[in-house]
């Protein structure tokens, strides 16, 4: 036996729990993982298998697999720092440094390898160690927000905030979306005894909460890229229509249907995201499959609901949110919108009970306010309706005009017109520096013919 | 018969263990915690109701008190219970079964706590579910504990997937369901409770924290990473608000969630816990939002809260990152006269310590008190600062269960099981993790835990934890380490409430910064906890006085009086204080 094979040997393959895994998971694990057995001296073959290991999220097995392709391949790169990444996912801070210190120093260039050894360090206590590492990067990679914003918190945590108010103004710079930047800021601003700044700051926080800059790391992204499957399409799917990108999304809900047709949750989804795209019959299509395959999601009978209504078929649609609301009577929007329905039928006392179980479900809701306003003051209910219209007013947005609008009409309706006056011409001024000048005439032309009323 | 490898595996460990058991080391302590649950006659094991739908409620319940309903001086039981979910299915037909013999509902346990002529304490339980009234058949969840009418007996809210109820306790051994009568119901998934004076009219009101809006007919299939069925994630769900009731006496209480202001904000609420945070001295409130931001509502004074989570630092970690929350605990840890909030959440997340630098100014300290590292494989739920070893400080008890597939459990009949951990302060950062051979075996024991209840069930100076585990026996640690001196006081509140829940009381002491406690019920998860408010004293009995600022503002002192003992603080026989 040549002696250069000895020390493979010794590395026994780690144990893979592949019969509790699921057989599409399964089978594309065990196919690594012959290949493992099949070229146990190379560390390609391991480090495959814990690749796929860790796309899955199976972290432990995935780092014993990752330790055995950097016992068999010590220069790697990869290696060192996947091995790294998982042992930091697991909390194993102390492991996580050892590997990233390894893999930063093969690797110096890679600053994905070094911005998490900096992050470990500072979560390890090394505080020192971190602000180096970071001032290095902050000099080598003077672009990186990343950099910046990891400095910054370093100084956060020395309980120096002024010094990190710089660091996270120039990340923020570099990345005008960096939600944790701004939440960061926002802190430091408030410990420095500027409370204006800090609400300023964590309001953009929380305009760029799910934000933050892209960070260049091809190493990781085989990884991710190992993930596949309807599943994955699926959630791809739905990341791509929280961008926006109908199409895109339609795009990949179709290809997760084509590996599993059973899956009601991408049926049901593309119900809305048809409906986006105006193919009503697509909609109706995936409705169908989805209350054929799983009748309780509510959201479903919704959607099916909401295209229902821009299809101008009221009456469907109202049975659609009834659905909807049989199967989750704590549902805010359906009880919205069929208390629309029912309004429009003239049954303003049944909508009035959907309006006030949608505000009761979500406080916050203002449409639904807005709507329970309109209806009592169709009751003459002016002081309730007024108390509503208020609740609207907060936070100021695109529709607050609308609702400083119905807000003034009531007060006019109520009989003070003082009031009906003020907040008309507010809701003008705002429609008017929002750009919504057709509201912003109709209110023009109301409060003129406010004018001509003869005082009470 | 030939003897299998694996046969002769298993001997060895068999062995092993029983030496590990019957033999410890010469010297060696014994555990700090051991079950007694059932030496004691506390058998209750919780059922999940499951029948393979994975329904959310069954991964997430339930809790238990620590009450002394009886008012004969020590800390009853009480327990909430499953039931099945799918209404089309028996009990025997649960993947789980109930457990033979385990009566259907929530359980109350008489605590018939004696001394031997050795002078030994001996706990023994009493079923007294029926005697006592209470009738909760409802899938249970959490548990609140409060005298709301101020006469001496600690009332009971319970809540649920589904209705929730109010008890009344009677004073004579039993309870009257006044739900209806009280205007305190809520039909949605109400989680953790909390009575609180916030308006200081020496009427606790009630916070009722709710979750999701899911139902059984709208339940949803969810996967895992690897694609196997799992429960479903809270944000496949919309959160519910939660409701805030003020007591306006006569047994009556309003919704206020809308005057008050607490409507404004809700996320899916799990944990509660309210305390004085911004050292205004009225009581505040803070919810553990389940994946969404935690909310800091602070008290105006003038029946509103402002929500002032962001601002405070402790809506979300120090990355700005919301976490999956469940429990939280508020506790003076670093000793500096203000309360820091502890929150566990979800593993890859770690729990989360907000220090409170004061004015309700927290800064995200869970790296320098060495806690993420430790917490961060877990999921946590019930969780109290305690000073177990009476020396002063105080230490941290964390209960986990998983509530989705644990990587290393998949196969396994119910992967979702992890040990309980104990943190020990020595005097500043960083607690240190007491290693489960010192802490006790229960405390290591891999299990599904939920809620975990604070208070001293055989009277003896230590704080014993009542931990309940999901689909799992409910668990008694008491506290049998070695401990310093010791005081309780139990306090009685008139024109505030009759037990003083929400009274800041300090322990001053010569040469040593006064100690401070909060007299609390709530905090943990699902969880009612011992009202007495407890201090340890470390090497020396010696104290000065007991200062109470009480929930109205009112402050009064009272010196010394002797350690080692429960002291009883009645309002009004103190002398002031400023």
């Amino acid at each position: 036996m040549p002696a250069v094979l000895l020390p493979v040997l010794l590395l026994a393959l780690p144990p893979l729990p592949l019969d509790a895994l699921p057989t599409a998971v399964r089978e594309r694990v065990a196919t690594a993982y012959q290949g493992a057995v099949a070229d146990p001296g190379s560390a390609r073959a391991s480090g495959s298998v814990a690749m796929l290991l860790q796309a899955y999220d199976q972290f432990e097995v995935a780092e014993a697999w990752y330790r055995r392709a950097q016992q068999l391949d010590p220069n790697a790169f990869d290696w060192a720092y996947l091995l790294g990444v998982v042992q930091a996912e697991r909390g194993r801070n102390d492991d996580a440094a050892r590997a990233l210190r390894d893999a930063a120093e093969k690797l110096p260039r890679y600053l994905p390898a070094r911005l998490k050894l900096a992050d470990v360090l500072l979560a390890r206590g090394e505080v020192d160690a971190s602000a180096a590492l970071y001032d290095e990067m902050v000099k080598e990679h003077p672009d990186a927000p990343q950099a910046h914003y990891g400095r910054g918190r370093v100084d956060a945590v020395r309980g120096r905030p002024a010094a990190a108010v710089d660091r996270f103004r120039r990340a923020i710079e570099l990345s005008t979306g960096f939600g944790a930047a701004y939440y960061a800021l926002g802190l430091a601003y408030r410990d420095l005894g500027r409370a204006d700044d800090a609400r300023a700051a964590l309001q953009l926080y929380e305009a760029h909460r799910m934000e933050a800059p892209t960070l260049d790391d091809p190493v990781l992204a085989r990884v991710r890229q190992l993930k596949t499957g309807p599943l994955a399409r699926l959630a791809e799917g739905v990341r791509l229509a929280k961008e926006g990108d109908v199409e895109g999304s339609i795009r990949e809900h179709e290809a997760a249907l084509e590996g599993d047709a059973s899956l009601a949750q991408a049926h049901a989804n593309l119900i809305s995201l048809y409906g986006r795209a105006h193919r009503w019959d697509k909609a109706e299509e995936h409705y169908r499959a989805t209350t054929a395959l799983a009748p309780g999601l509510a959201e479903a009978h919704y959607d099916y609901g909401v295209v229902l209504v821009e299809q101008r078929r009221p009456r469907e649609a109202a049975e659609a949110f009834a659905r909807a609301l049989s199967i989750n009577p704590n549902y805010p929007a359906a009880h919205n919108n069929l208390g629309n329905m029912l309004e429009a039928e003239g049954r303003s006392a049944e909508a009035e009970i959907h309006y006030r179980a949608a505000i009761a479900n979500d406080p916050t809701y203002r449409l639904a306010r807005f709507n329970l306003g309109r209806v009592l003051v169709s009751q003459q209910k002016h002081a309730e309706a007024i108390a509503e219209f208020e609740k609207t007013l907060v936070p100021e947005d695109g529709e607050t005009p609308r609702y400083l609008y119905a807000l003034a009409a009531a007060w006019v309706r109520a009989g003070d017109l003082d009031k009906g006056r003020r907040y008309g011409k507010e809701a003008q001024e705002k429609a008017v520096a929002l750009g919504q000048t057709e509201l912003a005439a109709t209110i023009a032309r109301d409060l003129r013919s406010l004018e001509a009323t003869p005082p009470r | 018969m030939r003897i299998t490898p694996t046969r002769i595996v298993l001997a060895v460990g068999l062995a092993a263990l029983g030496l590990a058991v019957t033999r410890p080391t010469r010297g060696a302590a014994p555990a700090l915690f051991r079950d007694v649950a059932e030496e004691s006659g506390l058998r209750f094991r919780h059922f999940t109701g499951s029948s393979g739908e994975y329904f959310m409620p069954e991964i997430m319940g339930a809790g238990g008190a620590l009450l002394d309903y009886d008012g004969d001086g020590d800390l009853d039981v009480l327990l909430l219970q499953g039931t099945m979910l799918d209404e089309r299915k028996t009990p025997g037909e649960a993947r789980f079964p109930p457990a033979p013999g385990q009566p259907p509902g929530a359980r109350l346990f008489r605590n018939d706590l004696a001394r031997g002529p050795d002078g030994r304490r001996r706990l023994h339980f009493t079923d007294v579910t029926e005697e006592a009234g209470i009738r909760f058949l409802g899938y249970g969840m959490g548990v609140a504990v409060g005298d709301y009418d101020n006469d001496g007996h600690p009332d009971v809210y319970l809540t649920a997937f589904g209705p929730n109820a109010l008890y009344h306790n009677n004073g004579d051994g039993t309870f009257t369901d006044v739900t209806r009568a009280a205007g305190v119901d809520d039909p949605r998934w109400s989680t953790s409770a909390t009575f609180f004076d916030y308006d200081g009219d020496g009427n606790l009101d009630l916070f009722v924290a709710n979750y999701l809006d899911f139902t059984i007919a709208g339940n949803k299939v969810c996967f895992d990473a690897v694609g196997a069925r799992d429960f479903c994630s809270p944000s496949r769900y919309r959160p519910v608000p939660g409701r805030l009731f003020r007591n306006d006496g006569g047994g009556r209480f309003t919704d206020v969630t809308e005057p008050s202001g607490i409507a404004k904000a809700f996320g899916p609420g799990l944990g509660v816990v309210a305390a004085d945070f911004d050292g205004d001295g009225r009581l505040d409130l803070y919810v553990a939002n389940d994946g969404a931001a935690n909310l800091l509502w602070l008290n105006r004074g003038n029946g509103t809260f402002e929500e002032q989570g962001l601002l405070s630092g402790t809506a979300y970690n120090a990355e700005g990152l919301p976490q999956g929350s469940m429990g939280v605990a508020a506790g003076d840890v670093d000793a500096d006269g203000d309360e820091d909030i502890y929150v566990t959440n979800l593993p890859r997340e770690g729990s989360t310590l907000y220090v409170n630098q004061g004015h309700a100014r927290f800064q995200d300290m869970t790296d320098a008190w060495g806690l993420r590292a430790p917490s961060f494989p877990f999921t946590g739920f019930g969780a109290g600062w305690l000073d177990y070893d009476d020396d002063g400080r105080l230490d941290l008890f964390v209960v986990n269960g998983a509530v989705n597939i644990v990587e290393a459990q998949r196969g396994q009949p119910y992967p979702f099981q992890q040990p309980k951990q104990l943190f020990h302060n020595d005097g500043g950062p960083p607690l240190r993790l007491v290693p489960p051979e010192v802490a006790g075996s229960e405390v290591g024991r891999a299990e599904v835990s939920r809620a975990a209840a604070f208070g001293d069930v055989n009277d003896d100076g230590g704080v014993d934890v009542l931990v309940t585990n999901n689909n799992g026996p409910a668990r008694l640690l008491l506290n049998q380490g070695p401990r310093g001196h010791w005081l309780q006081a139990r306090l009685r509140g008139r024109p505030d409430n009759a037990d003083g829940l929400g009274a800041w009381v300090g322990l001053a002491r010569k040469g040593a910064p006064t100690l401070w406690r909060r007299a609390h019920t709530d905090g943990s998860y699902l969880a009612a906890s011992d009202p007495r408010v407890h201090f340890g004293l470390g090497g020396s009995a010696a104290y000065d006085a007991l200062l109470v600022q009480w929930p109205s503002g009112r402050k009064e002192m009272w010196t010394s009086s002797g350690a080692d003992r429960t002291v009883t603080l009645r309002q009004g026989t103190g002398r002031p204080w400023r």
